[in-house]
């Protein structure tokens, strides 16, 4: 029970970062809503449960690390380090905007709490291989998390990467893959189909677990397990939708980059705000 | 030079546990003493060079001082965006060491030739570029590469001889003046400093007296040196193993063109917008075929100075 209460907290938290996501996008008119909406879960989930960090020390050196590799869905990511007090809140309403730290890709050399600069795909997992192989040879303990997309598995860089992390043994790198299986002009299965990244990750040498990225009891039963086995890095794949969150942006191909006009904002915000008061009301229960 | 970078990095090694050395599957062998006594600080992460450049970019921003060596096209221009994001953008404490620089590979062609790798590492944000024109350069190099806080690439020969001149202290952005002269400069980077020593005894029993410049940083540059030049010297030259376009004598020509008080003549030597489509084990061969001689050199500043 407890557990499960733990995990309604969750779905609030990521229901009102979804809505804080949406506004501070919407306000500077900027994109990538629905990439941000499809990980959300993915990440309250790591940085309010998993992550051994603490903001007021963002770079001890024994901290747990996170990546982002798909750039592109740093809305989200921004909204819950200025929620984990990374960084002021109102920062936040600076967003793309002249002056601010806060740009449509995220910048580690400015925003507290970012591990390394991405929006170019494919780069994210060599740094955190980085970073894992310098755990290694330093003797700490901590673990490498990192968050690639699925079409972000196009690049070739992802698979030597791949490849050098197994043959290095390094089960204390973490990768979790956002297959919501659309890229931005189609259906990944229609562009350059993936066919299966499970297979392929096991043919490359990690452990591989598919789950539902946006269900916590899901999260709950792999992150407990981790390293699923010693001496081999784990991918997590998790399945998830584009634009999570709002009905008529999930799984919709032009909300990659659409910004939605007043009255889809005040519809999606409504669901949004619909959703967030009936999980305040079974927290009341 | 290659043999020189071997010592350098395991003396640097030595001396400071921090220094990585991450290879692309080369120099296993020349290696050998220093994958025996650093096993940990020693990555052959396989000819996968993309992956190599970010790995590094992790252990820099974990504290370590990875060195990345491979054959210069390889860890340039196939890993720009690599160099560009994760190591110059992140402003990440990586050294990227191309070996076989220029035409040094001179009988394998273009895929292995790099004329195009000074234009491209200058144009990068916070990127140090270091050229050395001798094995003793490279050593210097390489310790100011570890001390230096940031982004730096090295630009490698192979075989190259050792040279002769006065040093003094080696410092990145003070270009060394090899020789003092009168009213003309040549400019030289890597292996052409000896190309140009070589031009300049010839130059002067035609009785023009040339400064000889080995400019072993290409960025910073030395602008107060290069402006002083432009008000004593009738002409000056540049003379890179390089694209004429974006290397050396560009980065010179920016500072001249625009220094107000510039007043000689100037013109770039490099390899004219072409691929080398030579082939030869003596590189020195090839530079008869494009113009890089020294022969070629003094007939050109003859030319310059007595128009």
């Amino acid at each position: 029970m407890a557990k499960n209460n733990n995990n309604l907290v969750l779905e609030l938290k990521a229901t009102e970062f979804r809505k804080e996501i949406l506004e501070m996008i919407v306000n500077a008119k900027g994109t990538h809503i629905a990439s941000a909406f499809s990980i959300v879960d993915i990440l309250v989930y790591l940085y309010y449960k998993v992550l051994k960090i603490n903001p007021q020390y963002p770079k001890d050196e024994k901290r747990d690390k996170f990546v982002l590799s798909k750039g592109h869905g740093c809305a989200a990511l921004y909204v819950v380090l200025a929620n984990k007090g990374f960084f002021p809140k109102k920062t936040l309403k600076t967003y793309c905007t002249p002056g601010s730290i806060l740009g449509g890709h995220p910048d580690s050399t400015r925003i507290p709490g970012v591990e390394a600069s991405t929006g170019s795909l494919g780069h994210g997992l060599s740094v955190a291989v980085g970073f894992a192989l310098a755990n290694k040879i330093n003797k700490i303990n901590s673990k490498v998390y990192c968050l690639v997309g699925d079409g972000e598995c196009n690049e070739g860089a992802i698979w030597e990467a791949a490849m050098v992390s197994s043959h290095h043994k390094l089960d204390n790198l973490i990768l979790i893959l956002d297959d919501n299986k659309l890229l931005i002009s189609g259906f990944a299965k229609d562009i350059l189909n993936p066919l299966s990244f499970k297979d392929k990750f096991e043919a490359f040498g990690w452990n591989a677990i598919e789950i539902d990225g946006h269900n916590f009891s899901d999260f709950d039963k792999v992150f407990e397990t981790l390293p699923l086995r010693n001496k081999k890095p784990t991918v997590i794949i998790a399945n998830t939708i584009k634009g999570k969150g709002v009905d008529f942006m999930e799984n919709e191909k032009e909300w990659y980059s659409k910004l939605p006009n007043n009255e889809e904002m005040k519809k999606a915000q409504g669901q949004l705000n619909q959703k967030i008061d009936n999980i305040k009301k079974q927290l009341q229960k | 030079m290659r043999n020189s970078y071997i010592d350098s990095i395991y003396k640097a090694t030595e001396k400071n546990q921090n220094v990585i050395c991450i290879v692309g599957d080369i120099g296993a062998f020349l290696l050998r003493n220093y994958i025996r006594d650093f096993p940990s600080n020693y990555f052959n992460l396989g000819a996968a060079e993309q992956n190599i450049v970010g790995v590094a970019a992790g252990f820099a921003k974990s504290g370590k001082i990875p060195f990345v060596y491979t054959i210069t096209p390889f860890i340039t221009s196939r890993v720009y965006e690599q160099i560009k994001i994760d190591v110059c953008y992140n402003n990440a404490n990586v050294k990227i060491v191309g070996v076989g620089s220029g035409i040094s590979y001179g009988t394998m062609g273009s895929t292995h030739h790099t004329l195009e790798d000074i234009a491209i590492m200058r144009a990068l944000p916070n990127m140090i570029v270091l050229s050395p024109s001798d094995p003793r350069e490279v050593e210097e190099a390489i310790i100011a590469a570890v001390k230096h806080k940031g982004p730096v690439y090295i630009r490698l020969m192979l075989a190259s001889k050792p040279l002769d001149y006065n040093r003094g202290k080696f410092e990145i952005g003070k270009a060394r003046v090899v020789k003092d002269g009168k009213n003309a400069a040549i400019i030289a980077t890597g292996e052409m400093v000896g190309v140009a020593l070589v031009a300049e005894e010839n130059l002067r029993k035609k009785k023009i007296d040339c400064y000889i410049i080995n400019m072993h940083t290409l960025k910073p540059i030395d602008e107060k040196l290069l402006k002083k030049l432009s008000e004593k010297c009738k002409a000056i030259i540049t003379i890179e193993e390089h694209s004429v376009i974006g290397g050396m004598g560009s980065a010179v020509s920016q500072v001249l063109s625009q220094y107000p008080k510039n007043s000689t003549r100037f013109k770039i030597i490099g390899f004219n917008d072409v691929f080398c489509k030579e082939y030869s084990s003596d590189k020195f061969e090839i530079f008869k075929k494009y113009g890089l001689s020294s022969t070629d050199l003094v007939r050109e500043m003859i030319s310059l100075y007595k128009l």
